[in-house]
């Protein structure tokens, strides 16, 4: 049996760790010749924060309260990973739009034989969302990974924020995103 | 002696038939599956490319 995520819509327009977003862009690069700008950029159709909670909290105190005298808890970027549709990295396509050939899985009905549904591959993490959330199974790969503009993603908050992954779901995200970022390539 | 024989539509026989009351089960609320519509995650990554030209009034 395939473990759902547990998700819930935030009453607060902050932004936390597990929060998902929709159409996140990350910028390539930005060129400019003889007045002509160039601008090469990757639409994500979902994303998932990665951040630290408390450094989003403290983040958000210290630019929302007044008479704070510094800057000093103000993040630069908020660090993301891309949501890939499950049955998209099955076959491998899920980055085909990018010109890229991932490779593929094979599919078993059996969750606990699946690598990928059962989280024993530790560079795929599966989200399975419950039936009233309208996000297909997921996956994230955390070998791909970029940071968005904090102001920025604040700024579009309420137009991009879907809902959050509960805490102890968000928390094993983070831990098998951490451990996966720390493994260390013997070769 | 035609009367001890079973009769063609006896719902003793035929369980179920027109003669038989249909008994009419109340749906199971508890097993109802609420089905959304996944609308999020179903496109792939995309790349795009803006261009743009400064124009000096």
């Amino acid at each position: 049996m395939i473990r759902t995520t547990k998700v819930e819509i935030k009453n607060i327009q902050r932004i936390s760790q597990g929060d998902i977003f929709r159409n996140v862009d990350l910028i390539q690069s930005v060129s400019e010749s003889e007045g002509n700008i160039e601008i090469h950029k990757i639409s994500f159709p979902l994303i998932i924060v990665l951040t630290q909670d408390c450094d989003l909290e403290q983040d958000n105190r210290f630019r929302s309260e007044p008479g704070i005298p510094n800057q000093d808890k103000y993040l630069l970027s908020v660090l993301v990973a891309p949501l890939y549709n499950a049955e998209h990295v099955y076959t491998g396509e899920h980055l085909s739009e990018l010109s890229m050939t991932m490779r593929t899985f094979d599919r078993k009905s059996n969750s606990v034989m699946n690598p990928l549904q059962n989280n024993s591959n530790p560079r795929y993490h599966y989200l399975n969302f419950p039936t009233d959330v309208a996000i297909v199974p997921s996956i994230i790969d955390f070998k791909h990974y970029f940071s968005v503009d904090v102001e920025e993603l604040r700024r579009l908050f309420s137009e991009k924020y879907i809902c959050s992954v509960s805490e102890l779901h968000r928390e094993d995200v983070s831990q098998r995103f951490t451990s996966f970022l720390a493994r260390i390539g013997l070769p | 002696m035609a009367n001890e024989l079973p009769q063609p539509f006896d719902p003793k026989y035929f369980p179920g038939s027109a003669t038989e009351p249909i008994e009419k089960k109340p749906p199971n609320i508890d097993n109802k599956i609420v089905v959304s519509e996944k609308k999020y995650g179903i496109s792939k990554p995309r790349k795009i490319v803006v261009r743009a030209r400064i124009v000096n009034d």
